[in-house]
């Protein structure tokens, strides 16, 4: 699901805004570079995990 | 390949003009054809109603349309039910012959005990966060997946177009869905 509600939210985004998404689910590491990459118009800029939360940092580019 | 002058139909040798149009006619067609190969596609074939077989369908889906791919889900018999408005909140789990679930069939068969393993599925779900069948229509809807409800079928089950969610796709059979899985770069039956 982070992956899903990360496009629904990065959508709603202007060009240029930075996403911050916070996620409990393990997989969302990879599943946020993968659909990072796999995705026009965005950008992963950084991914931190914080204790029990994963913390991704998303740019809309286009 | 031959190395002969290009020619018009009429056999006349074909002059700078007429292939440089010829140029820019084949260079948007190449562009058309890129542009469509850029967009993956996806169709999925949803035969199942059960709480659990509704999962794969919507998952998928929804996170293909997140990789902005273009998807149809295609609801075929037991399937129809996941788009039917009041059939959806109510999808059973049965225990029965299924080795996945601790539950004896001997047990499973008995009056009552589907209500008892989908209320067991429903709870682990929730307790664990995870989306409902609900949540993720919504989401596929969205996303813009497009949902199909297989018109045979339909009329197989007595439904009626206004039982299913808004922006659901009537009108539909499997000739549609098959020239949709034609078009697509993957196609999957569950």
């Amino acid at each position: 699901m982070p992956v899903v509600k990360t496009k629904g939210a990065i959508d709603d985004l202007p060009e240029g805004g930075v996403l911050e998404v916070l996620s409990t689910d393990s997989g969302s590491m990879s599943d946020i570079d993968g659909w990072a990459q796999g995705t026009d118009g965005v950008e992963l800029l950084e991914q931190v995990e914080d204790g029990d939360v994963y913390k991704h940092y998303v740019e809309k580019t286009a | 390949m031959s190395t002969d002058t290009p020619s018009t139909g009429d056999g006349e040798a074909m002059t700078e003009a007429q292939l440089q149009a010829r140029i820019e006619e084949l260079e948007e067609t190449v562009a058309g054809l890129e542009a469509d190969e850029d967009q993956q596609k996806m169709t999925i074939v949803a035969t199942q109603g059960s709480f659990d077989m509704a999962y794969p369908p919507l998952i998928l889906a929804s996170t293909a349309a997140a990789f902005g791919w273009d998807v149809v889900v295609f609801h075929t018999f037991w399937g129809l039910d996941i788009l039917h408005e009041e059939k959806s909140q109510n999808l059973q789990l049965s225990a029965v012959g299924n080795p996945n679930m601790p539950m004896p069939n001997a047990l499973a068969a008995l009056p009552g005990m589907d209500r008892m393993a989908t209320r067991m599925m429903e709870k682990r779900i929730d307790d664990n966060g995870t989306a409902t069948i609900d949540e993720l229509i919504e989401l596929s809807l969205d996303q813009g997946v497009e949902l199909q409800a297989c018109q045979m079928t339909i009329e197989l089950m007595d439904y009626d177009e206004d039982d299913f969610y808004d922006d659901v796709t009537v009108g539909v059979g499997a000739a549609t869905a098959l020239q949709h899985m034609a078009e697509s770069d993957i196609q999957l039956l569950v």
